[in-house]
């Protein structure tokens, strides 16, 4: 008998538990609503709120903080990757106005500014596209959002590479970050281009 | 004529020069990034009205940096800047962190900039401690623990030092301070207990009767006055028993012992601004008197001088230092001067210019670094002097190197001592926490 007592293995459930809930809530899987713009997969995540956290706190503090997004699109549920586009984004909040200003550092050059936390993760999120050249309209895809906040250390290769040195941003999203609450993830899938409204 | 270098010779250079590139090169990555994040934060565009400390008393730090965080105010909010004045905070406080907070300011077109310090959770005690490699004289490492409170400090640590004395020695020290006159005025007793190792090159060396002691002891109680931040005024007296092992060359003697009287001025000024033109001076001069009057063995007077001036604009900064010390009658070994370490004569072997400790010496230093960023500095050096005692030549020495330090303390350069018969570099790196 254990009366009063926790044993060892409801020590590893209880510990195994909040370990995966902890990290279902930095990683969850939010539906995407994905379409077709042109020739580019476009995708908008409503639920998939980065803007808070630590990032948030870091923001509020005066920080800039630099985000770095990647868009994938898989055949076989990303067990291998059919293709995939990064952004960068420097954000920074407003101490006055409590408003938030980005600046893409990636191939989108575009700036705003004066936008809510909800505009603000819309504006970075639409400026990600993925081409649809060489993709089957007939093959169903499974596709995925992933963003991280980086660590000012880490931002400094990251703000600097110009948009054509991938391999470090594969490299970057190939390992953990330092503090998994940092990292937002969304799936969606399967589906198939000629699906796709534009 | 020198000869061609060895291939280890070229090994080392090759790899220092190719570490060094790339560390230069991290450096200007950072440099970008810092420009690039201040660019984008929508925050710049605001004036600093109020900068505060959070976590601590204004007056613990030095009078250049309070000045300096009086001058930010009424300028715009640059984060790199403060980004570089936290760092400084933290290095002179030896904090855990310092992170820069802003608020709001009384109006619409100004904010406050809350710096705010949390202190180092561990006892270390940063301000004593490091570590120094050598690649001719090996590792030197200290490490200190500290526990501080409103009026006593108390001070512990292991010390194995290669490279300050003529031996090796390596024991451990303690020290306890007690705080008077609102700090003004510290009364500090000091013990020390090391085991000494002798270089086999010095004991083939022992022409002029140098008693090898196998161990040290010293007692040292002493008075620290600091009338203000720039100024500390040292007194006290100190006694070393030295304690020799039957294999000395000098079994007779058994033990002995030296007494002493020891004063140090020390001075330290600062003017200007980092991040344009700034000026910084510190001085040193110790004295010290054996004396036979309350039983010691030893009869001699020792002086040591040492001056530090640093200059730097914008992102250069030139450091130039001199010492000079002299030695009159005779002084234990321990008390003799040494160059060729990581401090004076860089890239010349202690071993190789005086085995046995120098009673003369003049030594200079003139070091460039660039910013290149906040944090590392990649610096060129030029060192001369000559080091000397009865019956030795003088001989001016020089040495040349390259390197890179940060501002935390870490430090890696390559030294090449100016010699004829062949190029004989050095390798010297070290952490001053």
């Amino acid at each position: 008998m254990h009366s009063g007592m926790l044993t060892r293995r409801a020590w590893l459930f209880g510990t195994a538990g909040l370990a995966s809930g902890a990290l279902l809530n930095a990683v969850s899987s939010v539906a995407l609503h994905i379409r077709k713009d042109e020739d580019l997969i476009r995708v908008a995540a409503p639920y998939l709120h980065f803007l808070s956290g630590r990032p948030l706190e870091r923001l509020k503090s005066g920080a800039a903080v630099l985000y770095t997004m990647q868009l994938a699109i898989s055949r076989d549920n990303f067990s291998t990757l059919e293709r995939r586009a990064f952004e960068r984004f420097v954000v920074s909040f407003d101490i006055w106005e409590e408003k938030f200003s980005i600046v893409g550092i990636g191939m989108q050059k575009g700036t705003a500014s004066h936008l809510d936390s909800i505009a603000a993760e819309e504006w970075c999120v639409k400026h990600v596209g993925l081409t649809t050249r060489g993709l089957n309209a007939q093959t169903p895809y499974w596709v995925r959002l992933e963003l991280r906040a980086e660590e000012p250390k880490d931002a400094v290769t990251l703000l600097t590479q110009p948009p054509i040195a991938l391999t470090k941003l594969v490299e970057l999203f190939a390992r953990p970050p330092k503090h998994e609450a940092d990292r937002w993830a969304a799936e969606q899938g399967p589906f198939r281009l000629m699906d796709l409204k534009l | 004529m020198y000869s061609f270098m060895r291939r280890s010779d070229w090994i080392v250079s090759f790899g220092f020069v190719y570490a060094l590139g790339f560390l230069v090169g991290v450096a200007g990555l950072r440099l970008a990034s810092a420009k690039a994040q201040e660019a984008n934060n929508v925050n710049s565009r605001y004036t600093v009205e109020a900068v505060e400390l959070q976590g601590i008393d204004e007056s613990r730090l030095s009078s250049s940096l309070r000045d300096e965080i009086r001058r930010k105010i009424g300028k715009k909010f640059h984060p790199d800047v403060f980004a570089e004045l936290a760092m400084r905070i933290k290095q002179e406080l030896h904090a855990r962190a310092v992170s820069p907070k802003l608020q709001r300011g009384t109006n619409m077109e100004n904010v406050k900039v809350l710096l705010d310090v949390e202190p180092r959770r561990s006892l270390i005690d940063p301000s004593r401690s490091r570590i120094a490699f050598q690649s001719k004289q090996g590792l030197t490492g200290a490490g200190f623990i500290a526990v501080e409170g409103e009026q006593n400090l108390l001070r512990v640590g292991y010390a194995n030092n290669g490279e300050d004395y003529v031996e090796r020695s390596g024991g451990i020290l303690a020290t306890y301070q007690r705080k008077m006159l609102a700090d003004r005025l510290r009364a500090s007793f000091q013990f020390e207990t090391f085991n000494s190792k002798w270089d086999r090159a010095i004991s083939r060396n022992s022409t002029d009767g140098a008693n090898f002691y196998s161990g040290r002891q010293t007692y040292s109680p002493t008075l620290i006055y600091s009338p203000n931040d720039n100024i500390t005024l040292t007194g006290g007296f100190s006694v070393t028993n030295y304690t020799f092992s039957q294999a000395s060359q000098v079994p007779d003697l058994g033990r002995g012992s030296s007494h002493v009287m020891t004063s140090t001025l020390r001075l330290r000024r600062a003017w200007g601004e980092p991040a344009s033109f700034s000026q910084r001076v510190t001085g040193e001069y110790n004295a010290q008197f054996g004396t036979k009057l309350t039983g010691g063995d030893f009869d001699y007077r020792r002086q040591l001088a040492a001056a530090r001036y640093v200059v730097g604009q914008g992102k250069n900064q030139i450091e130039m230092n001199l010492t000079s010390g002299r030695i009159d009658g005779v002084a234990p070994l321990n008390e003799r001067f040494v160059a060729g370490n990581s401090r004076l004569l860089r890239g010349w072997n202690k071993l190789d210019l005086t085995p046995l400790g120098a009673t003369r010496i003049v030594a200079g230093s003139i070091e460039y670094a660039f910013k290149a960023s906040q944090k590392w500095m990649p610096a060129v050096f030029f060192d001369s002097g000559e080091v000397w005692g009865n019956a030795m030549a003088r001989v001016v020495r020089n040495s040349a190197g390259a390197g890179i330090r940060s501002r935390d303390g870490f430090y890696l350069y390559v030294a090449f001592p100016f010699k004829e018969g062949r190029v004989d570099p050095q390798v010297m790196t070290g952490v001053n926490f």
